[in-house]
This record gives structure tokens, sequence and C-alpha cells, in this order.
């Protein structure tokens, strides 16, 4: 164990202890990786990890948890999204306690019928900009640990994005693990309109990842939560950053860095002109 | 059980892709898949398992069940399957195949599109040589070596590999290249069964199962076990989408440059519209509802209904799960 996980633990269980929070969202060992777990009492914070497995970003789960007081772990990237939730009203701040874990980088998942055991970092994590979330109550510094991003990338190689999503199976697992996809009626998922059907594969494919990404520019905050869930591997991270990075270009506004700045389409007033 | 030598096994797949269309694991994008192979170099089969199970050739994401065209009130039948070899299907993928064999096969409504593909596909099971950690097929029997539900079963052992005819189609396949084959001696047959308990033993789930204790999960379901659990699930439905089992079906009708198509296509029950009906009510409206039918439809429902499990213990649900839901921990409670 390290001493970042022996902190980890210490907080929580004080925090669980004092009655400060009423759950802790945290991760857990699970087989050889580790999963998202639920902590609700300080004897069990003891299971509580925190390593380069942790690619998933928890905060997915505030919006099933609303009305409690939670504790939770986060990344840079995941403290980035509570950030974006904050600011679209989905998340009270005032309910939420952030214990912010000093980030190096998170390994791709080694899935059932990987080719090769050999673990490499995430891409996405290889432009990462925050290492800390911007929000943070608790701060676990890593025990300085190298860096494991050697030469961030920005990766700016054409992708053949035509014969990827030709692979898409719609099984939605990217809106599913992502944070900030919290629309209770999916505007690709519902049948009002229908936009996108299971059945109508490959037309509606494109439908499909384009509207997402058209959802997601300007908010996606890059923790990787999709592409690490996607079971044929779509780099789609990769999209909404370039969708980002126009965004960045036309509006100055990086998603998630800080709570006070709004997001342009959230201030945007009819008839006003700069 | 007949003997191919590893000279004779090139000589095979040789000979399968230059007069069959042959489906076979290769490397794609860092994962394994089924593809097609157009040479034999192609296969790749030392390979752990695919990420996806083969059941796509047999139940496919999307297929036309009918179309019609009202002007000329001509109705179109679907293409029935096209011969093929499913070559390097590990056993417990096969099982899955057997277990669909009993739900969709049987009378009085078997499915006619893949009762036509299921007869037109030779499948060729390879036993696996390493179980990875998810995998817990010795718990339900289907593997690591000698599956049920294909054609023909090989297992490599030293030199070459073992090969079980299981069918009369496995057998006919067999017979249009007799002279690789020998039969197996003395020696071969001792390796394949030290082989199939020294892998058995290598397996990490310990779980033992009752069939007349899962069959009773539905009755006996402790709430709050499945409520924590659930609080995890995300409700991605990938479990479902990997699951070599899982073969619940949605259909849609639309137009199509005037013509009326019907198609069916893979559904999910970790969709919240799975259960809902047209009049808004759903009989599973909530998440822990949805979450605890999938493991009593698979544990409980079908061993009932079809006298099989409705899971092979591949592990892929567990290994790709986001949320890290395990089948497993619902096993080892009420095994």
């Amino acid at each position: 164990m390290s001493r970042a996980e022996e902190e980890l633990r210490s907080i929580a269980r004080r925090l669980l202890d004092r009655k400060e929070v009423e759950l802790i969202v945290g991760y857990e060992y699970h087989g050889g990786s580790v999963r998202p777990c639920f902590v609700s009492k300080p004897e069990e914070a003891g299971k509580l990890v925190w390593n380069a497995e942790c690619w998933f970003n928890l905060a997915r789960y505030l919006r099933g948890l609303r009305g409690l007081r939670i504790g939770i772990v986060a990344k840079g990237c995941d403290g980035r999204s509570i950030v974006e939730l904050i600011k679209e009203n989905q998340v009270d701040k005032g309910s939420i306690v952030v214990i912010a874990v000093e980030c190096t980088g998170v390994l791709k998942p080694y899935k059932y019928g990987s080719n090769s055991a050999e673990r490499r970092l995430a891409d996405y994590c290889r432009r990462c900009v925050s290492r800390v979330s911007p929000v943070a109550d608790y701060i676990v510094k890593q025990d300085g640990q190298a860096h494991l991003v050697e030469n961030p990338v920005n990766g700016k190689d054409a992708l053949d994005w035509l014969s990827l999503f030709r692979k898409c199976l719609k099984c939605m697992s990217c809106i599913k693990a992502c944070p900030l996809c919290y629309c209770t009626e999916c505007s690709i998922e519902g049948f009002k309109p229908d936009l996108v059907h299971r059945l109508r594969v490959p037309q509606e494919l494109f439908t499909f990842h384009l509207t997402r990404a058209l959802h997601m520019a300007g908010r996606c905050v890059e923790c990787g939560a999709c592409e690490s869930a996607c079971p044929v591997e779509i780099p789609l991270t990769r999209l909404y950053h370039e969708l980002n990075e126009w965004f960045r270009e036309n509006y100055g506004y990086v998603p998630g860095v800080s709570v006070k700045e709004a997001p342009p389409p959230l201030v945007f007033k009819e008839g006003v002109e700069d | 059980m007949l003997f191919l030598s590893e000279d004779g096994f090139k000589r095979l797949l040789n000979g399968l892709v230059s007069s069959r269309n042959v489906i076979a694991p290769v490397e794609a994008n860092g994962y394994f898949d089924f593809k097609t192979i157009k040479h034999a170099g192609e296969a790749f089969l030392d390979y752990s398992n695919t990420r996806l199970p083969p059941k796509r050739f047999f139940l496919p994401q999307r297929e036309i069940v009918f179309k019609h065209d009202p002007k000329t009130g001509v109705l179109h039948e679907p293409a029935l399957g096209s011969e093929a070899v499913l070559l390097g299907v590990r056993p417990c993928d096969a099982s899955a195949l057997s277990v669909l064999d009993n739900i969709l096969l049987k009378p009085p409504n078997p499915d006619p599109l893949y009762e036509s593909r299921r007869r037109s596909i030779t499948v060729i099971s390879l036993s696996c040589a390493k179980p990875r950690e998810e995998c817990f097929c010795n718990v339900f029997e289907t593997g690591p070596v000698r599956g049920s539900g294909e054609d023909i079963t090989l297992t490599r052992i030293t030199g070459g590999l073992l090969v079980e005819v299981r069918s009369g189609r496995g057998q006919i396949l067999i017979d249009g290249f007799a002279s690789l084959f020998e039969e197996a001696g003395a020696q071969h047959l001792e390796e394949y069964e030290e082989l199939s308990r020294r892998l058995t033993k290598e397996m990490s789930s310990r779980i033992e199962i009752a069939r007349e204790r899962l069959v009773r999960l539905e009755e006996t379901l402790d709430e709050k076990f499945f409520q924590n659990e659930a609080q995890k699930c995300v409700e991605c439905s990938l479990c479902s989408f990997a699951c070599p089992v899982c073969y619940c079906f949605d259909t849609e009708d639309y137009l199509e440059k005037n013509v009326y198509v019907r198609a069916k296509g893979w559904d999910t029950c970790a969709s919240p519209v799975f259960t809902r009906m047209a009049s808004g009510l759903d009989p599973r409206p909530s998440k822990v509802d949805r979450f605890c039918h999938r493991f009593c439809h698979k544990l409980s429902r079908i061993p009932m209904a079809f006298n099989a499990y409705g899971c092979v213990g591949c592990g892929r649900c567990v290994s790709l799960c986001p949320a890290g839901v395990d089948i497993r921990e619902v096993l080892k409670r009420w095994g």
C-alpha cells in the first residue's frame, strides 16, 4: 500500500467517523484490477485504493446520489467534470466533499480479448491539462513517483472515423459511462425524435456519433471514460478533443477549469452583440 | 479421437481457406476478433479469447426478417445462411451455441434464421491453453477443454492437435481431409486428460453451484445485496452485448424507398426502455429490477425452461463492465 493510499483511507475514515458525509465513492480492488465502490462505514474505508488502474470517472455516480452528502475520490479530470456539473446545476457543491488525488495518468484497461498484456498509458492522459482536481476539499499528493507521461502528444494524425464508427455496436456504453451525459431523455436513445435506432445500423452510426460529439463540444473534460468503456476501442476522446480545440480557439473556453468561468452557451443572450 | 500433426494442421487450414469461407480469430486494433480470412496466415490461434463472442454469426446484431413491397405485393424473404467454417471458437462460446440451440431451435417457435445459420456454419472449437483471471467455465463445466455445441473439438497437445468429431457435419468436413488425420495413440489421450485436469485446477474461480438453489434465486432474492450491487451499475448494457448467450431482441418496422422493412436485432434488458410498453406501463421500472432480472433470467429462468444455464462462464461481462459488476459474486452467494 502506498502512502497516498494510506492518506486517502484515513481521510475517508475521518469523514465517515465525523458523519461529515454519508457515503464515499471510491475504488476498490477487483481481481487484478480495480472497480468503483461505495463505502458508508468507517471500518470499510480500508478497502479504498488509488492507483493507475482507476480509469473510471466516479463523478458519473453523482447524479444518482442527489440528496446524500457524498465524499468523492477524484482525479484531475474527474474534478473537472464535477466543475462542469456544478456549473450546469447538476451537482450542489455544498453537498459533496472532493478528495482530490494527484494523478500521473491511468493505464489503458487490460480487458478481455486484449492482444497484449503489455500495459501502457491511456492515450487521452497524454493530453491531460490538470493532474489535480480544480475543486478540492482534500488533496492527496503522489509519493514523488515519476510522471507516467513521457511525451505529451496531441495526436494530430488523421484518423479514419468512417471505418472506426463502423465497428460501433451501439451499446451506448460511451453515453452511460460519461459523467456529463445526464439528460433524462437522451436525444440519441429516445423515441421522440427517433434519431438513432439500434436496429438501423450502420446508416445511423454517424448520426449517433456526430450528435454526441456536438453535445460534448466545449463540455467534454476528456477523462476518457467513454473510450476506456468502449468494447471496440473507438478513440472517442480524440474526437471530442478536436471539437474542444475548436471551441477553445473560437470562444477561449476550456471546460472544467474554473467554477467561476461560465460556459459560453449558458451566457449567450439573444440580440446582444459583443 | 484423431490426431493431427502441426504440419497436417497447416495443410488443413490451407485446404479450408482455399475451398470454403473461413472465419477465424484475427488481431485487430489491439484486441482479438473473428473475421473472414483470405489466407491461412491471417488466423491468429494463439489467443486468449476474442473480445466479442462469435454469437453475431448466428444472431447478427441486425438482420432483415422480411421486406414487403406494397405496390407489387411481393414479399421478400431474407437470404438464408451461407456455408462457412467458424474456426477457433473457445469451448465456452461453443457451449453457448448449444444453450442457444436449446432455446431457439425447440418447437413450437424455432427461429428459422438462426436455424439456417446453425445448419450452414461448421463450428470448430479450440480448447484453451491458458484461462484468464475472469474465466469461470469450470463452474458450468463448459470448458476449458471441450465444450458442447461444436462440430469438431481441437485440443493442442505435444506435436499437434487432438481431434474429436462431435457431429455429422463435423464428420463430413473431416472426411474431406481424411489423409491428414491418424488415430490418436494412448499417449495422446493421456496428455489430453492431464491437460484437462491441470487447466481446470488452474482456474481461479472455485464456486460450487447447485441447480436446486439457483432456480429458486428469484424467491430467495437478497434485495439488500442486489440494491448495493445495482447502485454501481451504469446501465451501459455491455454485459448483454458481449454475452455469448444473451439472445433478447427487438424488432422495428420502417419504410425504405417505399418498401416496408421489418428488422430484428439485439436488445438488452439493461436498457430502461426494454420493458416499457406503449401505454407507459413498465413491469421493471427501476434499475434494481432490471439488474436482478439479468441474473434471475440467466441462472434461474433459463435453467427452469430450457434445462441449461444461461451463462457459460466466459467472463466477458466481468472484464468489460466499467463498474466491475461480477456475476461470480452472485453465484458465490446463491450457487
